[in-house]
């Protein structure tokens, strides 16, 4: 856990680096352990990230032979719930670990954030990235990156002065190939 | 800015290392959360090879046995951190 301010903007944070037991019983020792202290720090800009090893739905798990733990979702989504944790949508790609059998796979890492922490930096994204020599995917939390979405598209009036404007934009206009939708 | 969060499975190996530098030369992140890296001490100069030339501040959490290790590396020039802590759950 490390808790300290940004230089640029004074902003204070509290950043929890989490590796989670696989031992169920470690486990809900460490949710309680993790709840009290994000509850005794409700105000704080905090973010919890690393390898929870537990997965939220069974959407999250994806192999042949693993049995979905229901109870270790349980626990894990209630530790969530009564911290008031946002977990935002994961971007890049839907898992995080691999087993290397091409089977199995799982999103074991994420982000969590504090709601402060997102009212502070509401563009905050989780992107996972390319796997490398790990069997856990690098993640990246973007945390005040400017995001103004699509950009919009302008035309100057003016254009439609120059000579052959109408027959360029048709011919332009005509030549796209486009699937699907944007 | 960005934090960068990455179970590394072992950063004993020069290669892990390379690769996690790159991680950080490419996303520069300015904060890096390792877990699993499997060290047993991690000094000055361990923190520098990881994260590369500039100034960067560290904690570090070895684990019981083989696996777990957390390391958690800074970048002093976008923030000052004044608290670390850390906690070990055992199993047993």
């Amino acid at each position: 856990m490390i808790r300290g301010r940004v230089i640029s903007t004074g902003i204070e944070f509290i950043i929890v680096n989490v590796y989670a037991p696989c031992d169920m019983a470690a486990k809900q020792v460490l949710w309680d352990k993790l709840t009290s202290f994000v509850l005794a720090n409700s105000e704080a800009n905090l973010c919890l990230c690393g390898d929870f090893n537990s997965v939220r739905s069974v959407e999250e798990r994806k192999g042949h032979g693993t049995t979905f733990r229901q109870h270790d979702t349980n626990i894990f989504n209630t530790f969530i719930t009564n911290c008031f944790l946002l977990d935002l949508p994961i971007c890049g790609r839907l898992f995080t670990w691999y087993r290397g059998d091409g089977y199995s796979m799982s999103q074991l890492d994420r982000f969590l954030l504090s709601p402060n922490w997102c009212s502070v930096w509401p563009n905050s994204a989780q992107v996972a990235h390319q796997r490398g020599l790990s069997d856990h995917v690098p993640l990246v939390l973007f945390v005040d990156e400017d995001n103004w979405g699509p950009r919009p598209l302008r035309m100057l009036k003016c254009w439609a002065d120059f000579p052959g404007y109408a027959d360029f934009v048709r011919s332009r206009w005509g030549s796209f190939v486009l699937n699907g939708w944007g | 800015m960005k934090i960068l969060s990455y179970n590394v499975r072992g950063l004993g190996g020069l290669d892990k290392r390379k690769e996690v530098r790159r991680l950080v030369s490419e996303k520069s992140p300015f904060v890096l959360c390792i877990q699993e890296s499997k060290m047993c001490v991690v000094n000055d100069f361990f923190a520098t090879t990881v994260w590369g030339n500039s100034l960067c501040g560290y904690s570090f959490q070895a684990s019981l046995g083989a696996s777990g290790s957390l390391l958690t590396i800074w970048d002093t020039n976008v923030v000052e951190v004044w608290s670390t802590s850390r906690v070990l759950i055992t199993p047993w």
